[in-house]
């Protein structure tokens, strides 16, 4: 800045530049969408407990040798768990590039990582074959979990009055065809788990993961499908995810582990995801 | 000239955030807002070309960090105020306010 720059700014000019300022702050903060932020991260809070519980109960009690073995062991069915939790993580990516303007919370992710040491401690605990409460496990995954429910409280508190219900519209064509993929997807998943050769068909499974990641900056992407998504999908995908995670736990810890149920227990994992796409209809 | 105690405040202006657009773009930020380059030129109402270019002078000064992505095959653009822009940002408001009286 120029001498003759400082020496002009007096009060009023300096006030001038002030109070823009302040308008342009209120306006954008008044943008942000507190309500589908704290969704967002209800939704991920949720998950993430989900996740980290089952997958401490499927490999909860194994023996060491289990780390390596088959597909009878907890270990594999953990990649059943995976799938659907990585594939969140590609759509919330996608709500948030709808949000257009967003939150960012810098220390949100530095307590969170924080929160799941204990879910690393107790991972090591099992693999030693050590033995604890079984209620541990539910608090190892609520740990991190709680600032996530915590912030998604703080935005939902400044979320403004709830719009009005807008007419349903189709989604257009890559989303419903993708949505029905994936449905089928986590279907064949499920169905696949029950059988002895899983272990094979499970990297089966994590390359088609790596090809859908791959188009995540297409329209054919996950990222774009989540910004397509409305309620009735995210409904479906809810619903089959707890499916796909309850198969895992049945076909892991029960004596229910037939082709036949998991056959059947895929078909309905794959419903939720598939009626979304063939109704097609978002909000 | 006075000792450092004593300077006027139009010392601690920031040259990089003296023009409104600049400045306005940097109040929009704040401190943990990403937005993307479309609503940061509706809420500042302004062109493309004066927005570029104030991004551009920020960018180089280190304080907005430019993340660039694609929703649904479209390239989109989004921004947020770096750690050192928001402490120069504390520094010039108050400096401004110094400058205003309050």
């Amino acid at each position: 800045m120029s001498s003759t720059d400082e020496d002009d700014l007096d009060a009023a000019s300096a006030a001038r530049l002030l109070d823009p300022g302040a308008a342009a702050g209120a306006r954008a903060d008044s943008t942000v969408d507190y309500r589908t932020l704290a969704r967002m991260q209800f939704g991920i809070a949720g998950s993430m407990f989900v996740y980290l519980s089952a997958f401490l109960l499927l490999v909860g009690d194994q023996p060491q040798s289990a780390a390596s073995a088959g597909s009878t062991s907890g270990f594999s069915y953990s990649i059943v768990l995976l799938i659907p939790f990585l594939v969140l993580t590609q759509l919330v990516m996608g709500v948030s590039a709808r949000s257009r303007v967003l939150r960012t919370h810098r220390h949100l992710l530095r307590i969170t990582l924080v929160a799941l040491v204990p879910f690393g401690v107790v991972g090591v605990l099992n693999l030693m074959e050590a033995s604890y409460l079984w209620g541990i496990n539910l608090l190892v995954a609520a740990a991190p979990a709680t600032p996530l429910v915590w912030q998604g409280w703080k935005l939902a508190r400044r979320a403004g009055p709830k719009l009005p219900r807008v007419p349903p519209t189709l989604l257009n064509r890559p989303a419903r065809i993708m949505t029905g993929c994936l449905g089928l997807y986590f279907g064949l998943t499920g169905m696949l788990a029950a059988f002895s050769w899983f272990a094979f068909a499970g990297l089966g499974l994590m390359l088609a993961l790596v090809a859908l990641l791959a188009l995540a900056s297409s329209r054919w992407g996950l990222p774009s499908l989540g910004s397509d998504w409305s309620s009735p999908e995210w409904n479906g995908f809810a619903t089959s995810f707890i499916l796909l995670v309850t198969l895992a736990i049945v076909l892991a810890r029960t004596d229910w582990n037939t082709p036949l149920v998991g056959i059947v227990g895929g078909i309905f994992v794959a419903v939720p995801l598939v009626v979304a796409a063939v109704r097609g209809a978002r909000s | 000239m006075t000792d450092g105690s004593q300077r006027h405040p139009r010392h601690e202006l920031d040259p990089a955030l003296l023009t409104p657009l600049r400045f306005s773009l940097m109040a929009a930020l704040g401190t943990d807002i990403e937005i993307d380059f479309a609503t940061l030129r509706h809420l500042l109402e302004t062109d493309d070309s004066a927005l570029s270019k104030a991004i551009a002078t920020l960018s180089t000064a280190g304080y907005v960090r430019v993340r660039k992505g694609y929703v649904a095959n479209r390239p989109r653009t989004w921004l947020r105020a770096t750690t050192a822009g928001q402490a120069a940002m504390r520094i010039h408001v108050a400096a401004l306010r110094a400058i205003v009286g309050e």
